[in-house]
């Protein structure tokens, strides 16, 4: 479809969708959030080091799943409102056809 | 394709006082997770790309999801390589000690045949005027071991460093400026990294401080709001885990900021509350 400067094939957006949704699991599922467990260093200092870097390392790839998801509900989110605009345009056109029907 | 932590050295004890074949594991485990994430990131830059080309989704709202997704793919490969780069400076820890602890052994092995008495632990015997040449140099072999181990953990904890924290050039990115100025304060304030990481027992009140101050202008001035929010949830630890889950069950972030206010302390429930529902409206107008 192409109205309005925008085009789009329908399937494919809600492909997408589905892909991301599905790479978000993926990747949520790489490491845990709160990252991998940390094994004795044989000191405070280097343990607090290494968990707090796994730790960080964990809660950003959670986030990253989450950014992700969120992509995958903008798509859909696109896909309905494109949807609408197309059951707007085709109820103005049979408007436009039909005037008797207003 | 995956990188594999280094050969160790032999050795049978712990004498040196760490995990070092667990060291070296957690390292394998870091090296490994490079190529999953990188695998996603390409598997949907190729899907984005094929939409935008093949499909040819176009207009303002392509143009802002393809923008958006560009950034996220960014920060993947850099997830990515502080993954690797974590791994490597584990994993030359455990190298290293697994050489100071195979020598530390073998130095054993060498002063037990010459009678010298070694401790469970790797101990020499208490030093005394009539011990033999074999105990004193053994002595200073332990002595030495267990510096050497030291320089080791510090060269770790300063190699570390930089992916500690809000210091760390990808969590600004991530976080925003002013997420990372905020987790600054936290750190200043309650001096150290666990405060920003954990916060269990700062809880209510610096989220909460930092909440009203900050939490509102960093929802609204990121580029990534949701992805800021839970940076801000992140000063009172507990909280963001529930929040990533939350985000994860597919709940929308003002939903997922009330769970995550559900489970923490008066103050900063309500600051949580008010940012979760200010960032929420950040993606009113995506589309």
């Amino acid at each position: 479809m192409s109205a309005n400067g925008f085009q789009v094939l329908m399937s494919d957006l809600l492909k997408a969708a589905d892909v991301f949704q599905e790479q978000s699991g993926v990747l949520s599922r790489v490491m845990p959030a709160g990252g991998p467990a940390v094994p004795n260093g044989g000191g405070a200092d280097v343990n607090t080091a290494m968990q707090a870097a796994v730790r960080l390392l964990g809660t950003m790839n959670a986030q990253l799943a989450a950014a992700i998801s969120q992509h995958a509900t903008r798509l859909r989110d696109a896909h309905a409102k494109y949807a609408n605009s197309d059951i707007d345009v085709a109820s103005l056109a049979n408007q436009i056809i039909n005037p008797d029907k207003i | 394709m995956t990188m594999a932590p280094a050969a160790l050295a032999p050795f049978d004890y712990e004498w040196l006082g760490a995990d070092i074949r667990g060291l070296s594991q957690l390292a394998g485990v870091l090296l490994g997770y490079a190529p999953s994430i990188g695998n996603v990131a390409s598997t949907l830059d190729d899907q984005v790309s094929g939409m935008v080309s093949a499909a040819q989704w176009q207009g303002a709202a392509a143009s802002a999801f393809t923008s958006s997704w560009d950034k996220d793919s960014t920060d993947a490969r850099e997830i990515a390589s502080m993954a690797v780069g974590i791994g490597q400076i584990i994993d030359e820890l455990a190298v290293t000690l697994s050489k100071i602890e195979s020598a530390l052994e073998q130095s054993a092995e060498y002063a037990s045949r010459h009678g010298v008495q070694i401790g469970p632990e790797g101990q020499p015997p208490a030093q005394s005027p009539t011990a033999s040449s074999y105990a004193t140099e053994y002595q200073l072999t332990y002595t030495g071991a267990l510096q050497e181990a030291q320089t080791a953990r510090e060269n770790a904890v300063s190699a570390l460093v930089k992916y500690n924290g809000p210091n760390h050039s990808l969590a600004n990115k991530v976080f925003g400026t002013a997420g990372a100025v905020a987790a600054e304060a936290g750190l200043v304030r309650f001096g150290g990294l666990d405060a920003f990481m954990t916060g269990a027992d700062l809880g209510g009140a610096a989220a909460a401080e930092l909440g009203l101050d900050s939490g509102i202008a960093i929802a609204a001035g990121s580029a990534l709001g949701f992805v800021a929010v839970p940076a801000l949830v992140g000063f009172a630890g507990y909280g963001v885990g529930v929040f990533v889950a939350s985000l994860i069950e597919g709940k929308s972030v003002g939903q997922s900021l009330d769970i995550a206010a559900d489970t923490l302390t008066d103050p900063f429930k309500a600051a949580a509350t008010g940012v979760g529902h200010a960032a929420e409206h950040l993606w009113d107008d995506v589309f």
